[in-house]
């Protein structure tokens, strides 16, 4: 039986990570994704998991050990943020180049120097390149459920997943989780695939050999198949849970978008807040609606096009900066729309950067401006003195 | 060495390699300048030279030693330095190249 | 360590690698793995060695291999080292594995256990392969024979871990993998983490399911007049009869016939009997003390399967193997017959015991008790009998922990103890639970998997399971010989070269053993690629320790020292006599000095062969050289007092 519990993101997260009882678990605390881990060490001590949790000492090494965990044919998991995720950066390239089914939950946080603790999304948005598949969450449910669609995706096309929640605004949180029961769970994540592995004695295989000019390039294809699998499977994988939970997956929701004037895309906890904001406004008879994006890699492009068809002015809230081009989500969106025979005006925003909040008041001015036509070619920092 | 490579489709993912030992089909013989030219008569089968050569050239069987392989052989000459009785003499690969 | 055994080993690295023609790090990585028999995983950080033996699509690797990043070896073999443990303890995987290191693992029993086979308890001393020994499965937890495939005995001298609680006693090396009753299912910790548990849960019962059948059919005999013969009896009055009989029958032959008696002093007992007879269609008839009947069938019939005297009697097999709700029938009567029930003051429930003169009728019902679900002591009394306890009841047991938090037990449940002797272990095809019997109490207990030589040192110690061998060439060879912490006062490299101002490298090297021993590992020890006898000895010490251990091993690199490539094995051996490289372990903390050079040649005789001190050999350097050597004298003359050898 499913039952609704008062729940945090991290430890909605780390509910996932027990009901999924991976066999190694190899992480480094760091602000805010440290409350995933406690919660999770917690599980190992009461022998409520079979983990073998590694205490590492650096999340260079965290990567190392659940990458050789999960070359080792086992579930491995592991969890970071920021700073964390840049020192195992090098790792992170390796376990996707290696087509490790590893899942990690990210607890966005923005990256040094200056050093902050609060929510922004520069972390993970550089890792975009890195071949890893990415889902971000909207709250405390959604983490719950992308973790568990994450390992089941993983596991399909052999790509590792992180799945993202907002640093502090999500991870500390409590809202009411529902929590599907154990048998469910386990029956949703299925068993692991059978695939080559370190431990398998009787057929050895070497993992990471070089590869030079004649072969790397043939190897980098075949990654970047993975992720097209993994734009088809998703879909799919998503009904599946969607089914069982009746929360809404797939490649991103549609909130009062279909009749829609204005827009605005966005994506983790701001599209709560997005929502309250469009629901206050629809009262008042305006057209305004939301786009909020959760599988980021790979992009959805023809389904993005396709949902703005209709939409006269869109506006995009970045929760990171690219420094010198396009913020990374306005990126993608102008390349889904370059294709697209509708174009409508499009308005860059930049927010919330090292933690600084967004008001619905905010929200409502960016829709006011989009519905008054002040749309223009400069990024508004929204919430900036 | 003259197979065709293979395409994206056909490799195993993330370059593993699942054929183990497969080196053995690269030969490293063709690297030799010197070649050991071993006298079994003389030899004590002391076993000194395979447990030290790097390539793994000299095969052991029922204790003996047998002929240096010369697919992987790459004339390093250890064969020679260590031999307790000389019976090796490393002597130039030239002289057996037609 | 003989080297035409060794030679003889299946070789883990095959030739065709890239490395250059005499390069030293195949000799040593061949050298360490042949130290060990079991499989093993290789784990590898960026360099040499990986560069030239995984160029794709070829890898010289044999074994299980992963390569990750620079500098991140041991974080990714420590996550392969938790995946294996993790697999382990769910009974997933049964082969020992090793991470380039054997940590002695399996366990085994003292000499003093008796395990559980077809034949009855066996000291363990005495099982041979082959010997078909009674185990349950851990998923199932169904009793199932399975046959012993290889025996195992080896010396310990050390701590061991005795478990002695109410319903169990064994003795076992910290290793030994203990069944535990967790969710449903059986699964195996080590011995030694008893120690540290709270509690942990056994079960005492186990589940049969044996053969269904409806009939008996004795064994016809040549016509005698008169006598009847029987074509087939019901089976649960059969059995019923064979226990009465088992328990208190006996066979004579005279001149009147075959007689069958079963003594029964009680009258309801008698009635008992007659009415089994009756339904089996034989005709009794009733003594003052016995019931008795005549039949040269069914005399023969006993005599063959049950045994005419009593210290032969047994069960015989082929009722053994009857379903549970069958082997009641004969359980009920052969405790109305030899079993006693005594109510003690103060206990709910009576003590149920079965006794016996016959060791082979004692250890088949060992069996049909175990096939019931009930569990027993045995001791063997005074007069030579046997006494079987049977516990139907407390069938779920708890261990607790030396950690004593229950008052209520008296001496520690878990202890460690000094152990000098040999121990022993059988390997079962399957399964690897055993059920075993010592100082009379009888418990389900693990096995081996797959043991090779063995040696506990005294310390247990929690790290991971992994040898480290660092392939010391003194630079950054693979990325054309830069200087690295390795590299050695006065060499040239790339990055220190010799020039007009700096006369190569001017800091002294990193003591990269001494600094691994500053950890407080159980095994840490130098090695060079000449002296094989050496580094295979160190290599097997590295596999066998419970725990991390670490190798330096010197390698010398053809293009890096600049010497010619069939100078390898001499330069290494010059390192060693001049002291510049003197092999050495450490053994938990203790320093051992393996290589005394009493003589040794001056060190310039080490550095006159290299390219990359050629530079030193000039007057206005010479100071270098000796700087050098007063460097080697001071930390010889340190080692030696590390070592106790002044």
């Amino acid at each position: 039986m499913a039952k609704t519990v008062p729940f945090t993101g991290a430890q909605a997260a780390a509910y996932a990570m027990k009901q999924i009882n991976p066999e190694v678990v190899a992480a480094y605390p760091i602000t805010p994704q440290t409350s995933i881990m406690e919660e999770f060490s917690q599980y190992v001590a009461d022998g409520d998991v079979d983990t073998e949790f590694i205490r590492v000492e650096s999340e260079h090494s965290a990567m190392s050990a659940t990458s050789g965990a999960s070359a080792a044919g086992v579930r491995a998991m592991t969890a970071t943020s920021s700073a964390g995720l840049a020192l195992m950066f090098e790792i992170v390239g390796v376990t996707s180049g290696l087509r490790l089914p590893v899942v990690m939950n990210i607890v966005n946080r923005a990256l040094s120097a200056p050093i902050n603790i609060h929510c922004d999304h520069n972390d993970s948005m550089a890792c975009r390149d890195s071949s890893w598949i990415q889902i971000y969450s909207e709250n405390a449910q959604e983490v719950y459920e992308n973790t568990l669609l994450a390992l089941r995706l993983a596991e399909k096309v052999l790509l590792p997943v992180m799945v993202m929640q907002d640093g502090f605004i999500t991870s500390h949180s409590v809202e009411n989780v529902t929590l599907q029961d154990d048998n469910t769970v386990k029956k949703f994540i299925g068993n692991p695939p059978e695939r080559p592995h370190l431990l398998d004695i009787e057929k050895p295989i070497t993992i990471g050999p070089l590869q030079l000019f004649d072969y790397y390039f043939e190897t980098k294809r075949q990654q970047a198949d993975a992720m097209e699998q993994a734009y088809k499977e998703y879909p799919k994988l998503a009904k599946e849970l969607s089914d069982i939970t009746g929360t809404n997956h797939g490649f991103f929701e549609k909130y009062r978008l279909d009749d829609a004037e204005a827009a605005v895309i966005t994506l983790n906890s701001t599209a709560g807040t997005a929502k309250a904001v469009i629901d206050k406004m629809r009262e008042k008879g305006k057209k305004v609606g939301l786009l909020k994006l959760r599988l980021f890699r790979p992009f959805p492009y023809k389904e993005i096009a396709k949902a703005l068809e209709k939409i006269k002015s869109i506006a995009v809230l970045d929760r990171s900066e690219s420094y010198g081009a396009n913020p990374p989500i306005l990126a993608e969106i102008k390349n889904a729309l370059f294709d697209s025979s509708s174009k409508p005006s499009v308005q860059s925003c930049i927010f919330g950067l090292g933690g600084r909040d967004i008001w619905e008041k905010d929200i409502e001015k960016v829709f006011d401006d989009l519905l008054a036509g002040k749309i223009n070619s400069t990024t508004k920092y929204i919430g900036l003195r | 060495m003259n197979t065709p490579k293979k395409g994206w489709k056909e490799i195993p993912i993330a370059g593993n390699i699942v054929v183990p030992g497969s080196s053995e089909e690269y030969k490293t013989g063709n690297w030799r300048s010197f070649r050991p030219v071993w006298d079994s008569r003389k030899c004590i089968q002391c076993l000194a030279c395979p447990i030290n050569c790097p390539e793994d050239s000299i095969k052991v069987k029922d204790g003996k030693r047998l002929e240096t392989n010369l697919d992987s052989c790459k004339g390093c000459g250890i064969c020679a330095n260590v031999c307790p009785v000389k019976c090796i003499k490393m002597e130039e690969e030239s002289k057996f190249q037609e | 360590m003989d080297i035409k055994e060794l030679m003889s080993k299946p070789v883990r690295l095959a030739p065709g690698h890239r490395s250059c023609a005499g390069c030293a790090f195949p000799i040593i990585v061949r050298n360490v793995l042949r130290a060990s028999d079991k499989p093993v995983v290789v784990a590898n950080a960026t360099g040499c060695l990986e560069v030239t033996t995984t160029i794709y699509p070829f890898t010289s690797w044999k074994v299980p291999f992963i390569h990750s990043a620079f500098e991140n070896a041991a974080a990714t073999l420590s996550g392969v080292e938790r995946a294996y443990m993790a697999l382990r303890k769910k009974g997933q995987i049964k082969k020992e594995i090793k991470f380039v290191a054997f940590g002695g693992d399996g366990g085994c029993y003292s000499d003093d256990t008796e395990i559980f086979t077809e034949k009855g308890f066996v000291n363990v001393k005495k099982l041979k392969v082959g010997d078909k020994i009674w185990s349950v499965n851990p998923n199932s937890n169904e009793l199932e024979i399975t046959v012993a495939e290889k025996m195992f005995k080896y010396k310990v001298d050390g701590n061991m871990v005795r478990v002695k609680t109410r319903f169990m006693d064994y003795f076992v090396t910290p290793d030994h993998n203990v069944p535990m009753w967790y969710k449903g299912k059986w699964k195996f910790i080590h011995a030694r983490d008893l120690l540290t548990r709270y509690k942990t849960m056994s079960l005492r019962s186990f589940l049969w399911t044996g053969k269904k059948i409806k009939y008996y059919y004795p064994h016809k005999i040549k016509q005698i007049k008169n006598q009847k013969v029987y074509n087939k009896f019901p089976i649960r009055s059969w059995l019923r009869f064979l226990g009465w009989f088992i328990a208190e029958g006996t066979l004579y032959k005279s001149k009147s016939g075959y007689l069958i008696r079963i003594y029964q002093s009680n009258k309801k007992g008698r009635n008992e009997i007659l009415k089994i007879l009756k339904e089996l269609g034989i005709n009794a008839f009733e003594c003052s003390r016995s019931v008795d009947f005549h039949s040269k069938q069914i005399y023969y019939i006993l005599h063959q399967e049950v045994g005419k005297y009593s210290k032969e009697r047994r069960i015989p097999r082929w009722i053994l193997q009857l379903e549970k709700s069958l082997l009641k029938e004969i359980y009920i009567t052969l405790m109305k017959g030899d079993g006693s029930s005594s109510v003690q003051k103060g206990r709910s429930n009576p003590h149920l015991r079965y006794i016996t003169s016959s060791e082979r009728l004692m250890n088949t019902f060992v069996e049909l008790v175990f096939k019931l679900g009930f569990n027993c002591q045995v001791s063997k009394r005074k007069d030579g009998c046997y006494s079987v306890g049977i516990s139907t009841i407390h069938l779920k047991h708890i261990i607790y922990s030396r950690r004593n938090i229950y008052k209520k037990q008296g001496t520690k449940q878990v202890k460690e103890e000094k152990y000098k002797g040999f121990v022993y272990c059988p390997q079962l095809k399957k399964n690897h639970t055993v059920i075993i019997k010592r100082n009379n109490k009888i418990c389900l207990n693990g096995n081996s998997y797959d043991i090779g030589l063995q040696s506990i040192s005294g310390t247990l110690e929690r790290g991971h399971d992994i040898l480290y061998v660092c392939y010391d060439n003194e630079a950054y060879a693979n990325t054309g010989v830069q200087r690295s912490s390795a590299t050695p006062f006065g060499a040239s490299t790339t990055t220190t070269p010799y020039g007009k101002v700096h006369p190569g490298k001017e800091t002294h090297r990193k003591d990269l053993t001494k600094l691994i021993a500053a950890h407080n590992i159980p095994y840490v020890a130098q090695a060079a690629v000449h002296n094989w006898q050496d580094l295979v000895m160190k290599a097997k010490k590295g596999f066998e320790v419970d725990g991390p251990a670490f190798i330096n091993v010197l390698s010398p690199c053809i293009p890096g020292w600049k010497i010619k490539p069939d100078e390898t094995i001499d330069i290494s051996k010059k390192a060693v006599m001049s002291r510049f490289w003197p092999l050495f372990e450490i053994e938990n903390g203790e320093y051992n000095l393996n290589f005394r050079v009493d003589s040794p040649i001056p060190v310039e005789e080490f550095l006159k062969p290299q390219g990359r001190f050629k530079h030193l050999f000039t007057p206005e350097n010479r100071h270098i050289i000796d700087k050098i050597q007063s460097h080697v004298d001071k930390e010889w003359d340190k080692l030696l007092k590390l070592c106790n050898e002044l």
